[in-house]
């Protein structure tokens, strides 16, 4: 069981690694949203900071759901998918390994260059880090949830759109949190602990929940 | 299929009580309120009666809906998941109306038609799903699978909605235990009570006869090929 | 009786609440009602071609 997680963990990852434009697009993408509001907004110092930590989330958001046809897409047309919904290991570790591929190679870039969003946006250093942390908590949560609609809309013709339809309004919660938790940490005297509590409990669920509703749908979408 | 006879029988009934209860709870609402008046109510409380009944009911066919789909994955009937896809359409409509009247709630009582209020938002969400939700069936042409996707996608939905609301609610967890709201039910005065009661039993029965009607045009979409829908009085 | 349609200066919402909601549960029933029309005037449709490649053969 396990060994069937590593292999395909490493064949993903080693997949991604040869077309390695894959991964800067999102990244690209990622630092575009961001440096286009203060283009719009303005860019004094006061707005930069009560702006940056939704700007931050919303980015991320948009980046990891346009990421997301990615997840299954190859798969599917090759009919990998279809073997591995045949293969005797369960589906839902699988599924999972596939799932922890595509954090590492779409949410774990947006967390290591968040210190650039600090710089271009004035954040305290303290905050940066809050920034990474909240990150690191909550684009896993973004992929898993992604995940489960990434399988329904599987194969669908205009899938990219009803993709961020779908997910859109499920990421709420980590959006709220996420961003909280970093306008709570350029305050004086807030805890963000509640903040971190909360979004390491929605990882938990997901981590719970979203391998087997991703795999009960991708066995719906390959019937 | 005894669906569908049965609900033709049933539609009717439905209807008529969705006019008389409506009526009267609109009556009770508008004319037997007198003394609310005295307390300092102002008269655009009369907007209450449609707005929680719309409100309700898109909360509870969001319920319904999530019933019967998962009816249909567990017993794998197809009536379920046609009875959840026109559960759907209603429960949107019921968010729509919640929704404008909501604003123009806040028009009266905040002055503005639109506030960021936990509830509202929660509303608006609401409808996102719900349009998703329809999003995915018609986007899915291939219909055992689209009865099944969009049923997983609302169980999904079931989950996570109440962690919206929590989110919605309360956005700073440091304040979180002062923030507790209290039912609202409790305060209100007993015959607008009864009114807002009345009018949503009312629109409990416009839901069941608009969901039977399109329930019945589901099916007679689905099965227009087999032999006893040609041999119906409609198509004779 | 303008007095009652007046409602303390706040008429013009009641009424635009009532009619946005009456607007709408009429709507829902009359499409409901031309859909199911189209739908038995698709398979009346059906059935008449069929009827007439029977008689053919």
């Amino acid at each position: 069981m396990m060994s069937a997680f590593w292999v395909l963990l490493k064949r993903d990852l080693l997949l991604a690694l040869r077309r390695r434009s894959e991964i800067f697009t999102v990244l690209f993408f990622f630092l575009i949203v961001i440096s286009l509001f203060p283009l719009g907004v303005g860019s004094e110092d006061a707005t930069l900071k009560k702006i940056a930590p939704g700007v931050v989330w919303i980015a991320a958001l948009l980046a990891s759901t346009l990421a997301l046809d990615r997840l299954f897409a190859n798969d599917y047309l090759d009919g990998t998918l279809e073997q591995l919904t045949l293969a005797p290991q369960s589906l839902s570790v699988m599924v999972f390994a596939k799932m922890i591929a595509h954090w590492l190679l779409t949410g774990l870039p947006l967390v290591l260059i968040a210190p650039l969003v600090g710089l271009f946006y004035h954040l305290p250093s303290n905050t940066i880090g809050v920034m990474m942390l909240v990150l690191l908590l909550g684009t896993p949560v973004l992929s898993m949830i992604g995940a489960i609609a990434a399988a329904l809309t599987l194969g669908l013709r205009g899938g990219g759109v009803l993709v961020s339809l779908l997910v859109l309004p499920l990421y709420i919660p980590v959006l709220v949190y996420g961003a909280g938790a970093i306008s709570a940490s350029m305050v004086e005297g807030l805890s963000i602990q509640p903040y971190l509590l909360l979004l390491s409990a929605f990882m938990l669920l997901a981590l719970i929940f979203s391998p087997w509703a991703t795999a009960a749908a991708l066995k719906i979408s390959l019937e | 299929m005894n669906f569908y006879p049965l609900a033709g029988k049933l539609i009717p009934i439905f209807w008529l009580a969705a006019i008389v209860l409506t009526a009267i709870g609109l009556y009770w609402g508008f004319f037997k309120t007198a003394d609310a008046m005295d307390n300092g109510m102002k008269e655009y409380y009369r907007i209450i009666y449609v707005h929680v009944a719309s409100a309700w009911m898109a909360m509870w066919l969001y319920a319904v809906m999530v019933a019967w789909a998962m009816i249909g994955l567990i017993f794998n009937t197809r009536l379920s998941f046609m009875m959840a896809s026109a559960t759907a359409i209603t429960g949107t409509i019921m968010t729509i109306i919640a929704l404008v009247t909501g604003a123009i709630w806040g028009k009266t009582s905040w002055g503005t038609w639109w506030d960021w209020d936990p509830k509202l938002t929660t509303f608006l969400i609401l409808l996102f799903v719900y349009i998703g939700y329809i999003a995915l069936q018609s986007a899915i042409d291939d219909t055992r699978r689209s009865d099944k996707a969009s049923a997983l996608l609302a169980l999904v939905g079931l989950a996570i909605v109440p962690v919206i609301y929590y989110a919605v609610n309360c956005p700073d967890p440091n304040q979180c235990a002062s923030l507790h709201q209290e039912s609202s039910l409790k305060r209100v005065e007993s015959n607008i009570l009864i009114g807002m009661l009345v009018t949503t039993l009312g629109f409990w029965m416009y839901s069941f006869a608009t969901i039977l009607m399109r329930a019945r045009n589901i099916i007679l979409e689905r099965e227009r090929n087999t032999s006893w829908v040609s041999k119906l009085n409609e198509v004779n | 009786m303008s007095e009652f349609f007046h409602m303390g200066g706040y008429g013009a919402y009641i009424w635009s609440a009532m009619a946005t909601a009456l607007v709408l549960m009429l709507l829902e029933p009359m499409m409901l009602v031309v859909k199911r029309r189209a739908v038995l005037k698709d398979i009346k449709r059906i059935k008449r071609l069929e009827e007439r490649q029977n008689r053919k053969n």
